[in-house]
């Protein structure tokens, strides 16, 4: 499948168009792609979020890809990038998912990603007075914000999400990136974290993958 | 016991968000106010809450049943012991639920059948 296929099955062109981007996709054919668990999808509400969250998994029990238990594994963790992004980004555009299903040659795995065009990890935990003087910089924030009961919000229930998406990622085999304002952070198999300066994404970026 | 069935209320596979747990907060206070009975009175009978049906449970919704839980027993004003019996848990305990529920002053760890007991770890009196 080509670029434009897939960024068409991915349902780019589609979110695009709804959105009043003039886009010509005639002539690109995709046909049925299995592997397209989600495609690219809007939310801006922790309900449309639950909802998402929730027809990622009857399309991955329906698409019988991978272990029967990892549908539910995949789409918890899925819910919580999505909540944070509806939650803390304060996003004017609201914030977009997919899930994907990719057979490598090293091995088939789930991909998830989420997006939006917030206000970025740092100045979401800066909301929070005592956070201030610890997030000089993106990507200081981005290992901040994976810590147990670290968020802007200064509520002490809050700052599990992140966190336990952080913890769930250190297995053989999964990855989580986070890319937010020109911070990223990766955080993998090797109970290992990456902080560093990237270039600029004008919001915040969380890819995740889970081999079956 | 009294038990309450998630699945009873929500339909979801997976279990999101804090507002989805707040749709069990009504009938949990009806079905925990008509099970009390006088001997149950201290508050330290646990709770059942049944999640056969459910899938997958994300930490923000279990956060918000804790504090639920908390508000149904700070209500009855015996400031008693909070235990809670999470059956058919979709989930194994891991360290994200763990922290939520330490986060409540509880600890939770599994019972031989595979249920979740969540247990207050302080005492409530000041």
């Amino acid at each position: 499948m080509g670029v434009r296929a897939h960024l068409k099955s991915l349902g780019l062109f589609d979110v695009l168009k709804e959105r009043g981007v003039e886009v010509d996709d005639r002539g690109i054919h995709t046909g049925t792609d299995p592997k397209m668990i989600l495609p690219v999808t809007h939310f801006e509400s922790s309900a449309e979020a639950s909802a998402v969250t929730n027809t990622a998994f009857d399309r991955l029990q329906s698409a019988s890809v991978g272990a029967a238990n990892l549908s539910a594994v995949v789409t918890e963790l899925y819910s919580e990038l999505a909540l944070n992004a509806v939650q803390h980004s304060e996003s004017e555009v609201g914030a977009f998912g997919c899930v994907q299903f990719y057979e490598f040659e090293c091995g088939a795995r789930f991909i998830c990603t989420v997006a939006d065009g917030g206000i970025g990890v740092r100045a979401s935990l800066c909301r929070n007075v005592a956070l201030r003087s610890r997030v000089s910089y993106d990507w200081d924030a981005l290992e901040l914000a994976v810590r147990e009961r670290v968020s802007g919000t200064g509520d002490p229930h809050r700052g599990i999400g992140l966190y336990g998406v952080s913890e769930d990622v250190r297995r053989p085999g999964r990855s989580l990136l986070l890319h937010s304002g020109i911070g990223s952070l990766e955080i993998n198999e090797n109970l290992e974290s990456s902080a560093r300066r990237t270039r600029l994404f004008p919001g915040t970026l969380a890819f995740l993958s889970i081999p079956t | 016991m009294p038990t309450f069935r998630v699945h009873d209320v929500l339909m979801d596979k997976i279990l999101v968000s804090r507002e989805s747990a707040r749709l069990l907060e009504g009938p949990l206070r009806a079905m925990t106010a008509s099970a009390r009975r006088p001997a149950d009175a201290s508050g330290t009978t646990p709770l059942i809450v049944d999640f056969q049906g459910v899938e997958g449970v994300a930490p923000s919704f279990l956060d918000e049943l804790l504090s639920i839980l908390e508000s149904l027993i700070g209500s009855e004003g015996n400031g008693g012991e909070r235990s809670l019996i999470v059956s058919n848990p979709p989930t194994r305990i891991s360290l994200k639920f763990e922290a939520v529920a330490r986060g409540h002053g509880m600890s939770v760890r599994a019972l031989p059948d595979g249920s979740w007991l969540l247990t207050s770890t302080r005492s409530s009196c000041p």
